[in-house]
């Protein structure tokens, strides 16, 4: 079980669609621009945050495998990837490539997206397995 | 701007400094560094410091101050991740400069391994290091883990090897096997890089530093006073500063860095060429960074800075000698000070001092620190006056 993000967050509205199954993640309304990490939307265009529901695809831009957590929550699950994923949608996120075996994960490799529980019943989280 | 200089200079061994508290170490350094500039406490009238992890104040630099028994008209204590350093001496500068004050005391310590352990000092960098709090810590970064992300990458795009990381590890230590105050000293070999565990692919224990109890002090003033005083000054000839971002999620390079633009800076403020640097300091809390950053520093071609540093083209003997000291990875890091270090081998490289480990008749020293993950750079000049 992951441990939940901390809630009242920018980044709420992204976890509590995932704990439903979607990808949902902001973009400035007015340019289009990804706001990940989460960022403000400047207000001199009328921009504004606006939350999309995403597609699930993306590609791994590097990663590296933990062979020493330091976490406790981490402590038995090594070794585990941690890996930048562009997604297709155009944001580029940190998270994890799970159900494999570390040594077969590969820069470029296409991942998609899954979602996983956390300790917030409310919150969920994406990580990503490779496809095929 | 008023011409300003360090004047004096105070560092212990790094490592393991058990008995002492943090604040004594604080003492212990600014102290020493005071009478290393032939100055008395009484004339310190600006203190600078961060605040170490091992032991939080409200204002550190006034906790400090008040055990010491002075009561400065300044007491700030800033945050400037592996930058601190140029941020201090930049803002002693500025205070001098301003007329705010004469004597800046900086201090700059840490005991990450004594007094808060190495484990609970590591887990404390992944939770409110570098890793985003929000987007970042959910999944399990380690430090290593993000660093190990450009490694990676930098090895993609470039063909880079383990070689190429041996070679920063290799490099830093035997130049620490020369310094009295280095916290790794035993001779290193590949054999024994290659020996060394697994922490996050591609790095390995070796390319990370080691966590070491230290850090430094340093007294600036003006240059003109600082002539009267014990040691020859190291004139601050300029200073410069940029960033991306701070989180890997937000970079928009995992391979390259704005390092370069704070180092143009630096050098256009004092009126430099890049081939006036006689000596780097280069930030390397993995050996992955000092790779990158000797490059956006404008020392080696992108890619090539592995095969740069088995050419012996920055050994102490070579063209541009880098980090003689042993850098972070084999001087030490002491936690929130990591990076001092860097400046105080510019000093004693300056000064002369620096006895099996001299560089042949240095007038220019560049000091690079950097915050977080190629987040932040602080670039420092310094010159025989």
């Amino acid at each position: 079980m992951y441990s939940a993000p901390r809630n009242g967050r920018e980044a709420t509205p992204h976890w509590q669609a995932a704990r439903q199954g979607i990808l949902r993640l902001p973009f400035n309304s007015v340019t289009g621009a990804p706001a990940w990490p989460p960022s403000s939307a400047p207000t001199n265009d009328g921009g504004t945050i606006e939350w999309r529901d995403c597609p699930t695809g993306g590609t791994i831009v590097s990663f590296s495998i933990v062979r020493r957590p330091v976490q406790p929550e981490w402590q038995d699950k090594a070794p585990y990837v941690v890996a930048l994923i562009d997604l297709d949608a155009g944001i580029r996120m940190l998270s994890n490539i799970v159900d494999c075996d570390p040594e077969t994960v590969a820069i470029g490799a296409r991942v998609q997206c899954q979602f996983v529980e956390t300790t917030d019943p409310e919150l969920g989280l994406p990580v990503f397995r490779l496809e095929g | 701007m008023t011409a300003t200089a360090i004047a004096g200079i105070a560092e212990l061994p790094q490592g393991r400094m058990p008995g002492v508290t943090p604040m004594a170490l604080h003492d212990r350094l600014a102290r020493m560094a005071i009478a290393d500039a032939g100055l008395r406490v009484q004339d310190v009238d600006a203190v600078i410091t961060l605040s170490p992890r091992s032991d939080p104040y409200l204002i550190h630099a006034a906790a400090l101050a008040e055990f010491m028994g002075i009561a400065p008209p300044v007491a700030l204590t800033v945050e400037g991740g592996g930058a601190a350093p140029a941020v201090m001496v930049d803002m002693a500068r500025m205070m001098i400069g301003g007329g705010r004050a004469n004597t800046v005391l900086i201090v700059s310590a840490d005991m990450p391994l004594s007094v808060v352990s190495r484990g609970s000092y590591i887990q404390t960098l992944a939770d409110a290091g570098p890793v985003h709090p929000d987007i970042e810590r959910p999944f399990g970064p380690t430090v290593p883990a993000l660093f190990g992300i450009c490694t990676r990458a930098y090895m993609h795009e470039f063909g880079a090897t383990e070689a190429d990381l041996a070679a920063a590890s290799l490099h830093d230590r035997a130049n620490a096997l020369d310094h009295p105050n280095a916290h790794m000293r035993k001779p290193l070999d590949m054999a024994g890089y290659l020996a060394s565990p697994m922490i996050a692919d591609p790095l390995r224990m070796l390319d990370c530093t080691p966590v070491s109890d230290g850090g430094a002090a340093v007294v600036v003033t003006s240059l003109e006073r600082a002539r009267d005083l014990r040691h020859k000054p190291a004139k601050v000839l300029g200073a410069g500063f940029a960033m991306n971002q701070l989180h890997l999620s937000a970079a928009t390079s995992l391979t390259a860095s704005c390092a370069g633009t704070a180092s143009d800076r630096a050098l256009a403020q004092a009126g430099l060429q890049h081939a006036d640097i006689d000596i780097g300091l280069v930030y390397d809390c993995f050996t992955i960074a000092l790779l990158i950053n000797l490059e956006d520093l404008g020392f080696a071609p992108k890619g090539q800075a592995g095969a740069a540093l088995r050419s012996g083209l920055f050994d102490r003997a070579g063209r541009i000698p880098i980090n003689p000291h042993g850098g972070l990875l084999s001087h030490g890091y002491p936690g929130r000070a990591a990076g001092i270090g860097n400046l105080i081998e510019a000093v004693v490289q300056l000064r002369g001092d620096a006895g099996a480990r001299q560089v042949k008749d240095p007038q220019v020293t560049l000091t690079h620190g950097m915050g977080g993950v190629f987040a932040t750079h602080g670039v420092l000049l310094l010159g025989r006056s």
